[in-house]
């Protein structure tokens, strides 16, 4: 009697079945099993307990969404991913087991054909139960009388996501089984195939972050986001609409084709070593080094704070990564020396890079694109108090004068040091972002922006009274798009107290304004408000800012939320005569220093003998300087010193004058109540005669300071 | 088949070292190797489990290596036999039978009837003998042109071990059968091979037909008439020259009718020519070669 021949996918198939049942079980109980449990119950809540109105969204919510994210994000990930892993590790068991590997070679069939036969068992056996799952889960919806409310775009949008990140952890794995020859060095290549360069390459971002001036940080993510296949495929499950599922397919495609290949020429006697070829020794041997090597360093950059721990860190990571893995690789002790010229090459790299990044060699801080090729100049100050301006400037003067700022600021970072500590140093408190957008491409760099602000001034007063800069202001404040949904209003004068307030103009100092339930007003003080940005000149800006309004926004077609704040000076009429109507004048008169007449008020002066750019260099405490103490002498005086005065917070807006180099001074202003009330706290205190020795007594609680240039 | 200059490499190592070899149809070789000499490597080539570095295999002039039309006609029997895990004999005929087009399920049946192993029952449960016995039946009922059997009848209890050359003689007369035994085991390469060959640090030091060999080995018994130092037996270039008394042994190679009559020129008082076995011809060979010679 002769066989049939039955065929080997067949037999492929039901030797692996169990495969099939792990991942339909493992899947059944994050999304079936979700639906069995919660879908009924919740289904009774939606009826018994929404109005009608919200009855369809919920319903579409919980049968489209909820079950998807039942579980989250990178449980959701490393859940699919791994079991995709697992499969192929699963499916090409073969290539980690010597007796195994000898009898299927000892088959006759092409390996390629094998390759195909695995990859066809995947899709019945790896992909075949999640598509089942999804089936099951559906006919539940159904089962429940949920179908009609199905988001169909969301939903299966989800599930493509989550099946594409399972065919990625199954094309990863057969490479990885492929290239190694047991499981755990699979898992390890598994690894270091999916976040190892992503890994290596955000440990480098950091380093250039703390050496280069200008490096923006940025770039690397959104270089992982535009090219990483597990960043973009991460993505995709968190908003499947925005996914880029090009990285990942290619990478499966090429995981897939490399495998196919290697497939072909691994020889059947590399089961159960660590790499199953030769090659792999000198590549790895080079690249796990020059990871294991750069992670250290930064670890010991960060311990050590010095650059010496990152030189260590680079140079023994490197030779320890390189002996821990040939130690693993060999599976014993002996033979770790062989190839020392692979570290000693790592570390050499290594440090040839750091000295390029130390260097700059490549000139990148000091990188200006021409003029003609600059079409339009974006910036966003970071770490200012402007922080949500984002300006983009492309009108030829306006442009002009950025450009020119910019120069400025490269110059700035021109003459600073080179060295790690002096680029985090510089940049780290704030910097203005600047996108320069060419031709074709674009050049983003961040400048600090500190020294060169008082010759910067021309620069700024024709940037920040351009048309492109209200424009963009306008923009950014959601003006104009009818998507500001609340509005709150703070005062940040010293004396804007709600009561006190209220007591002397009939008015509240704030204000909290919902769009659903007045938008007559709303749109008033937007209206307002843009006609008063529209208007703003440098000098209005440079003053200080009397109200904040934060503005809360959705767009709802893009589906973007936000949040900004937007200040309010003493030459915003409009705005101000919106919302305090006849009383705004006397309202802007008292918060920019009328209340300085007040008699309850002391308005103190001390000026410093010396700038504070000496003060600094000097080493000394201002607090130990023998400054020039004089108490104004009428309230008329007083008003005038505090509107020629600055706020202590001032200068951290972008296009202030850096007023370092010359004297200055500080006034201090007391509140007479609060000074009687800390007498009355038992502190020993009593109000002097010289009101002018108060200055020197740092526990009296002092209402506010304001910086003065100059005496 | 054809073994064709063949070069096989491990790292530094050379298993196998320029082989030849050709093997007809009906014919049974055993293969004799010192411990690491190569032969496993070599059937694993001849099997096309292992790539030749340099040099072909061919089978009815096709290439083995990754050709599965020459690999279906090929049995490689492991010295650890390799099983599906958890699979029954039951199984592992399922798995033949989607490969191998001759695989012949009523072949096995009765084979496993006739050795006494249960078809059903998992083979890891299996002692280590009846393993082996498992392994010739799944690979006899593959009907393959060519089997290469490494060490094959090592653990098997002698009634067995006798019933399977039975059935090893009966297949090569029957279809033709080609057998490669390796092993160590020179008695039982004698009752059954056709032709045997040495092979030792990957090469193929001697081979031929297993009578030939036999009779080509003297051991012969002298008593000289006279004192003879060694160097008067140098013209007959002895392998082996020992001594007890008057009485010398000698190991030597060549027709025994030429060298009786060579012998009898030195008069002897008593000479005997006595058989020498294959395992004292394999030792002769391998000290020949320096291999563990004291």
């Amino acid at each position: 009697m002769r066989s049939n021949n039955p065929n080997a996918t067949h037999f492929l198939l039901r030797r692996n079945l169990f495969i099939g049942v792990v991942v339909f079980l493992v899947v059944f109980f994050t999304l079936p099993m979700w639906g069995l449990s919660h879908i009924p119950e919740m289904k009774k809540d939606i009826q018994l307990y929404y109005p009608p109105e919200e009855m369809a969204r919920s319903f579409s919510e919980l049968v489209s969404s909820r079950a998807i994210h039942s579980i989250d994000l990178e449980t959701r990930c490393i859940l699919f991913g791994g079991l995709g892993f697992l499969t192929a590790i699963m499916l090409f068991r073969h290539l980690f087991s010597r007796k195994q590997g000898m009898l299927h070679a000892s088959l006759p069939e092409k390996r390629e054909k094998d390759y195909l036969r695995r990859l066809l068992g995947y899709l019945v056996l790896g992909l075949g139960p999640v598509v089942l799952n999804y089936v099951l889960y559906l006919l539940i919806v159904l089962a429940n009388g949920l179908i009609a409310y199905v988001d169909w775009g969301y939903l299966l949008g989800h599930m493509g996501m989550m099946l594409l990140v399972n065919v990625y952890g199954f094309a990863v794995g057969v490479l990885s089984s492929v290239l190694t020859g047991t499981w755990w060095a699979a898992l390890l290549a598994g690894t270091v195939l999916v976040v190892g360069f992503e890994g290596l390459s955000l440990v480098w971002h950091t380093l250039a972050g703390k050496y280069l001036h200008t490096y923006v940080d940025y770039g690397y993510s959104n270089a992982l986001k535009t090219f990483s296949p597990t960043c973009t495929l991460y993505k995709g499950v968190y908003k499947p609409g925005e996914a880029r599922l090009l990285p990942g397919l290619i990478s499966c495609v090429l995981c897939f084709g490399a495998g196919l290949y290697l497939y072909r020429i691994r020889r059947t006697e590399a089961t159960e070593r660590t790499l199953a070829f030769d090659w792999l020794h000198a590549v790895m041997g080079f690249v796990l080094p020059v990871m294991g090597g750069s992670l250290m360093g930064v670890i010991l950059m960060y311990s050590f704070a010095s650059e010496t721990g990152l030189v260590l860190g680079l140079t023994l990571g490197t030779l320890l990564t390189f002996w821990v893995c040939r130690m693993v690789f060999n599976q014993r002790f002996c033979g770790i020396l062989r190839q020392w010229y692979l570290p000693v090459a790592a570390v050499i790299v290594l440090l040839l890079c750091l000295g390029a990044l130390h260097t700059d060699v490549m000139g990148y801080d000091h990188y200006l694109p021409q003029r003609d090729e600059v079409r339009s100049i974006t910036y966003q100050p970071i770490g200012y108090r402007d922080s949500d301006e984002t300006i983009t400037l492309s009108s030829p003067d306006a442009l002009d004068a950025a450009y020119a700022w910019c120069e400025m600021m490269r110059g700035e970072v021109d003459g600073m040091e080179n060295g790690l500590d002096q680029a985090y140093l510089a940049v780290t408190d704030s910097c203005v972002l600047v996108t320069y957008q060419l031709e074709n491409r674009t050049v983003v760099r961040r400048y600090p922006n500190q020294d060169i602000r008082n010759d910067a001034q021309p620069c700024l007063q024709a940037i920040i009274e351009s048309d492109d800069y209200r424009r963009s202001l306008i923009a950014d404040y959601h003006l104009e798009d009818g998507s500001v949904r609340y509005l709150y209003m703070n005062c940040n004068a010293p004396f804007g107290e709600r009561e006190l307030f209220y007591d002397k103009f009939g008015v509240l100092p704030d204000l909290n304004l919902n769009r659903s339930e007045d938008p007559q007003k709303m749109d008033k003080i937007l209206l307002a408000l843009r006609d008063d940005v529209e208007d703003r000149s440098f000098s209005d800006k440079k003053k200080r800012e009397i109200f904040t309004l934060d503005l809360s926004f959705h767009n709802e077609e893009t589906g973007e939320d936000g949040y900004i704040n937007v200040p309010i000076f003493a030459g915003d009429e409009n705005v101000l005569k919106a919302i305090f109507g006849n009383k705004a004048v006397n309202v802007t008169d008292y918060l920019t220093g009328g209340y300085a007449a007040d008699e309850n008020i002391i308005v103190l002066q001390a000026t410093m003998p010396i700038s504070r750019a000496e003060l600094q260099r000097s080493g000394i405490s201002s607090f130990e300087m023998e400054y020039e103490v004089t108490e104004a002498s009428s309230p008329e005086e007083a008003v005038e010193w505090v509107r020629g005065a600055q706020h202590s917070g001032q200068h951290r807006r972008y296009f202030m004058p850096d007023y370092e180099e010359q004297s200055y001074s500080y006034i201090y202003i007391y509140d007479i109540e609060r000074l009687k009330q800390y007498q009355a706290s038992g502190d020993n205190f009593q109000i002097p005669e010289d009101h002018a020795q108060m200055v020197n007594d740092r526990n009296i609680p002092i209402t506010t300071t304001l910086h003065c240039i100059g005496k | 088949m054809i073994i064709d200059r063949v070069k096989k490499s491990f790292g530094m190592k050379k298993a196998i070292d320029n082989l030849s070899l050709r093997l007809e149809e009906g014919h049974i070789f055993g293969m004799l190797g010192t411990n690491g000499a190569g032969k496993s490597t070599l059937l694993r080539v001849m099997s096309g489990i292992l790539e030749a570095d340099e040099g072909t295999v061919l089978l009815d002039g096709m290439p083995v290596y990754e050709n599965p039309p020459a690999k279906r006609q090929i049995c490689y029997l492991s010295d650890e036999p390799a099983f599906l895990p958890n699979a029954s004999i039951a199984e592992m005929g399922r798995m033949q039978a989607a490969y191998y087009p001759d695989f012949d399920l009523s072949k096995l049946k009765d084979l496993c009837k006739r050795f006494t192993l249960p078809m059903n029952e998992r083979i890891t449960s299996f002692s280590k003998g009846t393993q082996k016995r498992a392994q010739i039946c799944l690979g006899l009922a593959l009907n393959p042109k060519v089997l290469l059997c490494d060490e094959t009848f090592d653990g098997l209890d002698p009634v067995m071990r006798d019933s399977f050359k039975k059935v090893l003689s009966q297949e090569t007369i029957d279809r033709g059968l080609i057998t490669v035994l390796a092993g160590h085991n020179q008695q039982e390469m004698e009752d059954i091979c056709d032709s045997v060959g040495f092979i030792h640090e990957g090469k193929l030091v001697c081979s031929g037909d297993l009578d030939t060999m036999l009779g080509d080995v003297h051991r012969v018994q002298l008593i000289p008439s006279r004192d003879m130092a060694d160097e008067d037996f140098a013209p007959f270039r002895p392998l082996r020259l020992q001594r007890q008394g008057k009485l010398c042994m000698l190991t030597l190679r060549g027709d025994d009718e030429q060298l009786s009559a060579e012998l009898q020129k030195l008069n002897p008082l008593f000479m005997e020519f006595l058989p020498l076995s294959l395992e004292e011809i394999f030792i002769l060979e391998m000290e020949d070669r320096g291999y563990a010679k004291q």
